[in-house]
């Protein structure tokens, strides 16, 4: 047997023949890389609308001096029904599957307690939470957890208030350093109502039934 | 190069390197959940890389990225060294029913970390010599110079074990 057939036969992972075939979790992660750039492109777009929008109001200035006051009113009213989510500049999972293919952590849990860091670049708020049951990731039931999120008010992105006492879902990003962080100020949490998960405004994303049954939730 | 033809030839190469990268990775951190996880941020490397030039990046280009991943990674260093041990062993995951398999093991764990990383590209990872260049940041010459070295001198270890009937 030759050198080489000697060396290939030693090999602990063989390669195979279907490159093509992908497992449940890298299709997930492919989806969900595309769709970060769906949603980059739908953000772009709706730039563009909202330029669009500023040549559109500066015509409706013109038409207040003719038609007058209650007449722009009505047209601003209508202008501002359409803009998109404050949040839109945050990254937005178009499905539950990309949402849960980012997430490194998604726990269901109690926020036992906040506080605010301010010694970093931007004022960020560290939370305790009480886990009560886990989906994915390392976190164990009944474990404190500790994650931080910029502090509500300090930038255009930063996520309302957690409330403590309140329940939620959470979808926390780890990194090698540091706590882990909310993956998205408008979706990386879901308040817990009656039993069932509830997003915030501007998350039109629903939990897929898989992770709500591993979250007991309705 | 608009947005539906990157996400197609990102979704292709994706498709048909993802299995490849995956047991590249493997092979040198040998345990599943952690391959998949450096796996996928290779291609989330290779992702945010073709965005930024606006085309898909190059195939041979993955294995220089899953290369430094790898390396980079405190999990795969530490089950690089577990694989090591296993490989001076001679009891890998592979089956034992060849019994060339810990005889070459043995002899890939004493060779030079160089000659033994290439051998591995070339035979167990499959890579073709653009791959390998790529993978190694090393001219197309420089692979078989350093590939010729490697044989030469597993051939040696594997004949000093007695394994006298290898030949090149």
């Amino acid at each position: 047997m030759s050198l080489s057939s000697k060396i290939r036969s030693a090999n602990p992972i063989p390669e195979r023949g279907n490159p093509a075939e992908l497992s449940p979790r890298a299709e997930r992660e492919l989806a969900s890389l595309l769709s970060d750039r769906a949603v980059d492109r739908q953000l772009r777009t709706a730039v563009g609308v909202r330029r669009s929008r500023r040549r559109t109001v500066l015509l409706v200035a013109v038409a207040v001096a003719l038609v007058g006051v209650p007449a722009a009113v009505f047209l601003s009213a209508q202008q501002q029904d359409a803009l998109p989510p404050t949040g839109a500049r945050e990254r937005y999972f178009s499905d539950s599957a990309s949402l849960e293919a980012k997430a490194d952590i998604i726990v269901r849990a109690t926020v036992a307690d906040t506080r605010e860091r301010t010694g970093g670049s931007f004022p960020e708020t560290i939370a305790t939470v009480k886990v009560i049951a886990v989906a994915k990731g390392g976190a164990g039931k009944a474990e404190d957890l500790q994650f931080s999120y910029t502090t509500p008010g300090a930038a255009a992105e930063s996520p309302q208030s957690l409330k403590e006492g309140g329940e939620y879902v959470f979808f926390l990003e780890q990194h090698k350093e540091g706590f882990p962080t909310l993956l998205s100020a408008l979706q990386g949490y879901y308040a817990v109502v009656n039993g069932s998960p509830v997003a915030m405004e501007g998350n039109t994303v629903t939990l897929s039934p898989s992770i709500k049954q591993k979250l007991a939730l309705d | 190069m608009d947005d539906v033809q990157l996400q197609s030839q990102f979704s292709d190469l994706y498709r048909h390197n993802y299995g490849r990268v995956l047991r590249f990775v493997g092979r040198r951190c040998a345990v599943g959940a952690t391959a998949e996880d450096l796996t996928a941020e290779v291609f989330r490397i290779a992702w945010a890389t073709s965005l930024r030039q606006g085309g898909t990046v190059a195939v041979p280009w993955l294995f220089g990225v899953a290369r430094n991943v790898v390396r980079n990674d405190v999990r795969a260093d530490q089950r690089q060294q577990e694989l090591q041990r296993s490989l001076a062993q001679g009891v890998t995951s592979a089956d034992l029913r060849d019994a060339d398999v810990p005889v070459v093991h043995h002899a890939l764990s004493k060779l030079r970390e160089s000659d033994r990383e290439i051998l591995i590209m070339k035979y167990w990872d499959e890579l073709n010599t653009a791959e390998m260049s790529a993978a190694l940041e090393i001219s197309h010459a420089a692979v078989w110079v350093r590939l010729h070295r490697a044989r030469q001198a597993v051939r040696g270890l594997m004949d000093a074990t007695g394994d006298t009937h290898v030949t090149i």
